[in-house]
């Protein structure tokens, strides 16, 4: 019964994908001029059109985003002077080949890298000789990722000295993920039928677009104006799912925007001062739909014949979606359901429509008008307004309230009006010595209103209620839902620090940082009914530098927290941060790098013991003694622990023993919560290492050559909570070796190979799905022309 | 000098300290509202100055005259985030889509961490993820006191969704326990046997950021 829906649902995403595959390549079908000239006029061209149509069809994909050492870049060519301006330009044009064993939706969820055409990166530098050019001094222009990989971008800067800066971005991402444990209930094959989710119930494929524009004019001026604008937009199917009765899986069919429009003004007031006003509007659409996935399908016994979606979970056992009735071998046989009396869905739909507008102003003053002392500060008003009317609909059967329909109505509106404040201040006390002051103010409320009206069917006879009960027998019920609440928060910190230059060679700071958060959360607005809190920080900071000689460098952090409170349970009380970095490069052709990373965070609260830290220890290397001969090494372990006591709800079947269900305290939480009677002390635990090597290698003078090799490994351990739960990305290794191969052909011609492998594959059992083990190779040649 | 002028006026950074050179280069660059935090910055305070990652005649990058690309100038100092962007789930930042000062200011922010914020205030993770920030009917309220790290890793993960922790049910429960320590006791426990199914919570509770319909974070 897994077919229909895997059917359903590959079938939608792949046709998209291929729809997309079909665009971007037949796009990438560009022809180029033979003449340096022709060339730049070309690109230019194409960035004209890029910029006036912004279309994303345009843009298909392909960083060179090979995750270990890309070939070594080619010497600064001479470029050609041509109108006035100095001009470099390169184009990669080449072809992936790419081939998978295993899952190919992990492979897609990791690494989503395709078979075809690509237009791999291509730039376009042009600089005025004389600073007299026409419409630009200075032009820059990149762009990664044509004809169909996953991520693609292009960023353009171009100034007019005086007149202009324009800075301009286009970005395309398209997100797979399927990781199949995501959301997956996990069914048990003791079930009849038994039907395995094999890919994960929140699967996704959308494409966001990003564009981002913003122009400064007469920049060097007393009155300078700034314009800008950003456009976000995330379309696309995917998969989520809803609870009524049992879970149905919907197609969720992604599409959402958002337009950001910015302008300011820059007034110099006086010498090293600038005081700026700034208005943004931000406009959010949310029109993302909602609809039955039908999976898993059964006949009903009637005429003319029609069928329901049993959903998701498939546990007969535990009566999900409902038990296998007496005399019967299975829920379903033959493709006709057993039980009548089943939670099941023929259909469900739930459009929204959400529409928030955030206006927002800021005005900012900066100065360093008093030569000891540098100030900034801005403050920032913002009321934004969020409305969607409800509209959803079900029809089926949900058999805990015997309904067999409902149609919700109604509206939602929410508001955040949000007062944001800064100052900072560094007071040059002397020479050597400075006093840093920052003080950041965020203030917001969210009053939040709901009414809403669900009209359910609800069947005049409960005990027989079924899913051939006729509407006729149904009365209509009217639950009215009216939400009014608020909350609002107050967060004031100030952070003072002492900073001394020692010499040269060495330097401290000290500080102390001070924090008070306050949270209300009114529900209803009824007296009595606040939740109030005050939390307070208190930090200690400390910091040192030395560079004993010009190849040596040290730097240690250290910052020690502690908090009278906590809002939530995870929460540190007490937190400390330290952190050490150095640099060596004892040759101009060697570099080594160490660090320690170590965030320690607990909260010693009998009832929640949270013990949490994040240890990093990381070491690199960059070797380059002859120019012929490059090497790089990195090595990082990660140890991550997050440990508190948690209350739960276990029962394991019958003859299964869950160690950590058996040896909790079946008693300590009854008190407060007893529907999860079992405290135990919950752990996870993931340490993960990391290594690199690359080698770059010069053979003969026209050719490059990398070969690298890179492994993230994972172990870690969690509670087992459930006998069909497997580790999952709790331990598993992720291997990426690559080799890239960069021949100079002459005529300002390279032609460059790379072969990136990718191997993923889990420790543990892969639990009651499919297996997510893959290993794939991805072949890219490519020509690069640059002048 | 050979052409009469005086050498005493021609500031020469050879020597000088990163606060001195810093200074130079903000004479002229510190108006701009990208570098105005820049004496607050951790990079100021470490003694890391506009030289070691400008270079204003030798730039190997034309953006910015950087000594180095991004994210490898970062890289530099910053191992760690090197292998996170390693990780299998992270940011797109090796493949060029987001770069390190999308989310982080280098010259200094008014917050920690350099991190930047969006005009309202809220966190810079709403500008691509949009559908997120809200306002909400029905919030999720630590999504807005906690911040989006106290449940993702924003620089890579070695899990999905970039989360600190898997399962999500453990995520969950241990914050969803409940706590006299808080004011309300704190939310409780789901009363789902953790055996029989509901292994990720957000299976049902899908709007778990926030929802405009349901309290339960059901649609």
């Amino acid at each position: 019964m897994e077919l229909p829906r895997k059917f359903v649902q590959q079938s939608s995403l792949l046709e998209k994908r291929a729809s997309l595959r079909v665009q971007t390549e037949s796009n990438s079908a560009a022809v180029w001029g033979r003449g340096k000239r022709r060339i730049a006029i070309a690109l230019a061209a194409l960035l004209c059109a890029m910029i006036v149509w912004s279309s994303e069809t345009l843009f298909a994909q392909t960083p060179t985003a090979s995750p270990t050492p890309a070939a070594a870049p080619p010497a600064e060519p001479d470029g050609v002077t041509s109108g006035g301006y100095q001009i470099h330009s390169s184009v990669e044009l080449g072809y992936r080949s790419t081939d998978v064993t295993g899952s190919g939706d992990m492979y897609d969820t990791l690494v989503n890298l395709q078979t075809g055409p690509r237009i791999l990166d291509q730039t376009l530098t042009m600089q005025s000789v004389d600073h007299q050019g026409l419409l630009f001094d200075d032009l820059y222009l990149n762009s990664f990722g044509w004809g169909g990989d996953p991520n693609n971008a292009l960023r353009l800067r171009a100034d007019k000295n005086k007149w202009y800066n324009l800075q301009s971005s286009f970005r395309r991402d398209q997100y797979f993920s399927d990781y199949d444990l995501w959301a997956n209930p996990l069914n048990p094959p003791t079930s009849t039928p038994s039907i395995p989710v094999l890919n994960s119930p929140h699967e996704f494929a959308t494409t966001r677009r990003m564009s981002d524009f913003d122009l400064t004019l007469l920049p060097q001026s007393t009155v300078s104006f700034r314009l800008g604008y950003s456009h976000n937009n995330m379309t696309g199917p995917s998969y989520s799912s809803i609870h009524e009765g049992t879970e149905a899986s919907l197609l969720q069919d992604w599409n959402t925007t958002m337009n950001s429009y910015r302008m300011g003004v820059d007034f110099r007031i006086a010498p090293r001062t600038v005081l700026s006003y700034d208005q943004f509007l931000d406009y959010y659409e949310g029109d993302t739909d909602y609809q039955l996935n039908p999976i898993n399908e059964a006949l009903l016994p009637t005429t003319p014949v029609s069928s329901v979606s049993l959903g998701l979970s498939f546990d007969t056992v535990n009566k999900e979606p409902c038990a296998v009735p007496t005399g019967q071998s299975s829920l379903i046989v033959n493709g006709t359901l057993t039980n009548v009396v089943c939670s099941a869905y023929s259909s469900y739909l739930r459009n929204q429509r959400i529409r928030t507008s955030t206006p927002t102003e800021r005005i900012n003053l900066r100065s360093n008008y008093f030569q000891r002392v540098d100030l900034v500060a801005s403050f920032s008003y913002s009321s934004a307004t969020a409305s969607t009317p409800l509209d959803e609909s079900f029809g089926g059967l949900i058999t805990r309230t015997s309904t067999l329909a409902f149609l919700g109505t109604g509206t939602a509106d929410a508001n955040r009006i949000s007062d944001t404040a800064d100052l900072g201040a560094t007071v040059h006390l002397t020479k050597h010595l400075r006093l840093i002051d920052k003080f950041y103010f965020w203030a917001y409320r969210i009053p939040e209103n709901g009414n809403f009206s669900e009209i359910d069917s609800d069947c005049i006879n409960p005990k027989a209620c079924t899913l051939l009960t006729p509407l006729s027998a149904t009365v209509p019920t009217i639950v009215p839902t009216l939400q009014q609440a608020s909350f609002n928060q107050t967060w004031t910190r100030n952070q003072t620090e002492l900073a001394w230059d020692i010499s040269k060679k060495a330097g401290a700071r000290i500080g102390y940082r001070y924090g008070d958060r306050q949270f209300n959360h009114f529900n209803d607005f009824l007296p009595g009914d606040l939740d109030h809190f005050v939390g307070l920080e208190k930090t200690a900071l400390l910091g040192l530098w030395v560079r004993p000689t010009r190849a040596l460098r040290l730097n240690f952090d250290l910052e020690h927290t502690n908090y009278n409170a906590v809002f939530v349970r995870m929460s540190p009380r007490k937190e400390g941060r330290y952190r050490f970095q150095t640099t060596y490069t004892p040759r101009s052709w060697a570099t080594l790098g160490g660090s320690i990373n170590i965030l320690q965070e607990s909260n010693a609260d009998v009832q929640t013991q949270y013990v949490g830290h994040n240890q990093n220890y990381g070491l690199t290397a960059s070797l380059a003694p002859r120019e012929r001969f490059g090497l790089d090494l990195a090595y990082n372990f990660n140890s991550v622990i997050q440990n508190a006591i948690i209350c739960f709800n276990d029962t394991p079947p019958t003859g299964v023993i869950l160690p950590f269900v058996a040896n909790a305290n079946n008693n300590d939480c009854a008190g407060n919560d007893t529907a999860n009677n079992l405290m135990a002390n919950s752990y996870y635990t993931n340490h993960t290492h990391f290594g690199m090597a690359a080698v770059r290698f010069k053979p003969v003078k026209r050719v490059m050559a990398n070969i690298g090799y890179s492994i993230t490994s994972v172990d870690g351990s969690v509670p087992q909570f459930n006998i069909l739960q497997p580790l999952g990305t709790l331990q598993y290794k992720y291997q990426r070796p690559v080799a890239n191969l960069s021949v100079d052909i002459g005529h300002k011609l390279a032609y460059n190979m790379g072969w990136n492998y990718y191997q993923y594959g889990e420790g543990s059992f892969v639990g009651p799905t499919a297996p997510r083990y893959f290993h794939a190779n991805s072949l890219t040649e490519s020509l690069r022309y640059a002048f | 000098m050979a052409g009469g002028g005086d050498k005493t006026k021609i500031f020469v950074f050879e020597g000088k300290s990163r606060q001195e050179t810093s200074a130079r280069c903000l004479s002229c660059h510190g108006e701009a509202h990208e570098q105005s935090h820049f004496a607050e910055s951790a990079h100021s305070s470490s003694d890391v100055g506009c030289l070691d990652c400008h270079s204003p005649h030798h730039a190997k990058e034309k953006e910015f005259l950087l000594v180095q690309e991004q994210p490898q100038l970062c890289y530099g100092c910053h191992t760690s985030a090197k292998a996170d962007f390693a990780k299998p789930y992270h940011h797109r930042v090796n493949e060029g889509l987001v770069q390190c000062n999308d989310c982080h200011n280098p010259h200094g922010t008014g917050t920690v961490r350099q991190l930047r914020s969006l005009p309202s205030g809220d966190a810079v993770c709403y500008k691509c993820h949009v559908d997120k920030q809200g306002p909400f009917v029905y919030e999720h309220v630590p999504v807005k006191t906690e911040g989006c790290t106290s449940c993702h890793s924003p620089h890579g993960s070695t899990n999905p969704k970039l989360l600190n922790v898997m399962p999500v049910n453990m995520l969950c429960l241990q914050c969803h326990t409940f706590s006299t320590q808080l004011t309300a006791g704190g939310p409780i426990g789901p009363a789902h046997n953790q055996s029989a199914k509901y292994q990720a919570c957000t299976m049902c509770h899908t709007q778990i950021h926030g929802s405009n319909f349901s309290d339960v974070f059901f649609k």
